[in-house]
């Protein structure tokens, strides 16, 4: 369904990550060994494989929950280091989990400014400003959000979900993780968020999908790389392959030969 | 911006429950009701009661245990918890009344109680914070620890002595029947108020004990945010220690024993969430003069300390069961 849009990606240019020959051990298991995979603006790169294949960690790595034994990690082709959750945020990477990302007991305007509440000069946070903050920025991704002032545990996953793209689009970030964004979710807010998806792509934001659903990979994203013990299967345009390719290459470590 | 075509903002009212119906729900205000009726209970149960100085000397009974309480909310709302306060004070006063041998003025001991205090709230942060290790075994540990090295160094001895300046701190007066220690009361719950409900560092705290995960990906120092509850818990066990022993004038080993208990129980009695994550000063504050008035009012009633704890035990039952009880007999 979106497959039209992926060929439209223009690669030719610096990729916005590149993460090159990472390698991550864990106590002698080989966790993530020698992958390289890129990002560019405006793409949603879905990254595939089992249970313990090792994408979790990779993307882990690139959010600042580790650090890598080796390879290097480059924004906008600038080398980055990036050794917390807070130095990722440095270079406009924002990482979106399903059930992590919020604070239960907060209202949707305190949770989108996490950790980075407004203040006035005296360092009194400023709640009203805060309110018309989320409520401007959810007027424009989720018009018929309306429990400002409820704690978030009283949302709905589809609401909850908003509220997390909300900060990260609040907050001007450029690449986004995403790590199974829709596992919770019915039917109707999984569109919601794969068309909020789409808008993100067309505003240049960069996007890593972490998905178990294959089906949904091959509707959101342009390119999918694959993980199998560790190592890379391969980068393939999702407009290329068919599911059982992916399937393929997810199960068997067969990489179709339509490498991207 | 894109996203904004197509789409406007719709006015809906978006609080089908209003201000006034959160706070009548609100358990800061059952707990009010506890207190008036306790108060009123009070003034039935001895006509001494209401006596502006009799009131006076009540406040005593909580308002060292609350000081730690302030402290002691924002440590179990970040999903911590410090038992070794009571051991704090003791060694503590231990290490002030020790100083006191040497000449040591009022100046020299208030110093030397912030710091103890201080140092033992570190030592727990460390251990907690650096080491990785759950704050409940590590300061049930430190709890002996602080307190037998108290009993290592007084044995069934007592310091004794110290100058009228310091015992001002425990039993001075500021004006009419204020107590210096009521003061104290007062301005730390105003402090605390403001720093865990209007700032960003008390939302971090709320932050830290909702989801740490969370926290950590939002750029939040957590293991930063909690050595400084740790030290500040620390810090008020080491003023509530100066207070308590200008009172006492004396330092014994089993100086605030067992206060840890107290001072929790006033934190949950409080509607502090055990669990982390949720609470308010404000509950504290009326928990701490709900606590102080039972106690107060049983004494008055020449009940003994051991079935006043059973009294207060069975108060902080009550209340926690009561909105659970309310909330189950109506589903039915």
């Amino acid at each position: 369904m979106m497959s039209t849009e992926s060929t439209a990606i223009d690669r030719s240019g610096t990729p916005l990550v590149e993460m090159r020959n990472i390698t991550k051990t864990f106590g002698g298991v080989r966790a993530v060994d020698d992958v390289s995979i890129n990002l560019y603006p405006g793409e949603v790169v879905g990254l595939l494989g089992h249970n313990g294949a090792g994408k979790s960690t990779l993307i882990k790595i690139l959010s600042g929950a580790y650090r890598a034994d080796s390879g290097e990690i480059l924004v906008d082709g600038q080398k980055a280091d990036i050794g917390s959750p807070r130095d990722a945020r440095n270079y406009n990477i924002e990482t979106i989990y399903q059930t992590l990302a919020l604070a239960d007991n907060l209202d949707a305007a305190s949770n989108l400014f996490l950790g980075r509440e407004l203040t006035n000069r005296m360092g009194i946070v400023d709640d009203a400003t805060m309110e018309a903050e989320t409520r401007k920025i959810m007027s424009r991704l989720n018009p018929n959000f309306r429990k400002f002032a409820a704690p978030v545990k009283s949302l709905s996953g589809g609401q909850r979900q908003s509220v997390a793209i909300s900060r990260a689009v609040y907050f001007n970030a450029r690449i986004l993780i995403m790590d199974e964004p829709t596992a919770a979710l019915g039917v109707q807010e999984t569109e919601m968020v794969s068309e909020l998806i789409q808008e993100l792509k067309k505003q240049g934001l960069g996007i890593f999908l972490i998905d178990h659903d294959i089906h949904q990979v091959m509707r959101m994203c342009d390119r999918a790389s694959v993980m199998k013990n560790g190592e890379l299967v391969g980068t393939v345009n999702v407009a290329d392959v068919t599911e059982d390719d992916l399937l393929g290459m997810i199960i068997l470590g067969k990489n179709p030969g339509k490498a991207a | 911006m894109s996203l904004a075509e197509g789409t406007r903002p719709r006015n809906f009212p978006d609080r089908l429950t209003g201000r006034g119906q959160r706070i009548l729900r609100s358990w800061e205000l059952l707990l009010f009701v506890i207190a008036v009726l306790i108060f009123i209970a009070n003034t039935q149960a001895s006509p001494y009661f209401l006596d502006p100085w009799n009131l006076s000397d009540a406040t005593f009974n909580f308002t060292e245990k609350s000081m730690i309480a302030f402290a002691m909310a924002l440590l179990i709302i970040s999903g911590e918890i410090d038992l070794s306060v009571a051991g704090i004070i003791a060694l503590a006063s231990t290490a002030m009344g020790w100083a006191l041998q040497f000449g040591v003025g009022t100046p020299g001991l208030v110093a030397i109680g912030l710091a103890v205090g201080l140092l033992c709230g570190a030592f727990n942060g460390v251990l907690v914070t650096r080491l990785g290790l759950p704050s409940i075994v590590v300061t049930i540990g430190t709890m002996s620890l602080f307190r037998g090295i108290s009993y290592i160094v007084l044995g069934d001895q007592a310091f004794n002595g110290y100058p009228d300046s310091f015992a001002w701190l425990g039993r001075g007066y500021v004006f009419w029947v204020i107590t210096f220690e009521l003061t104290l009361f007062v301005v730390f719950a105003l402090i605390y108020g403001v720093v865990l409900h209007k700032t960003n560092f008390g939302r971090h705290v709320y932050t830290i004990g909702n989801n740490p995960v969370a926290a950590r990906f939002s750029g939040i120092r957590v293991e930063r945010v909690k050595m400084i509850l740790f030290l500040l818990t620390g810090l008020m066990s080491g003023i509530a220690a100066i207070c308590l022993t200008g009172r006492l004038g004396s330092t014994r080993p089993s100086i605030a024993y067992a206060w840890e208990l107290e001072v929790v129980t006033m934190v949950v009695l409080g509607g502090v969430s055990i669990l982390g994550g949720a609470g308010s000063i404000l509950g504290v504050v009326i928990a701490a003069l709900v606590i102080g008035m039972v106690t107060f009012g049983l004494g008055l009633l020449n009940v003994p300390g051991i079935v006043m704890s059973i009294f207060i035990g069975a108060l902080l039952i009550g209340v926690i069961a009561l909105p659970r009880l309310v909330t189950k007999l109506r589903r039915r």
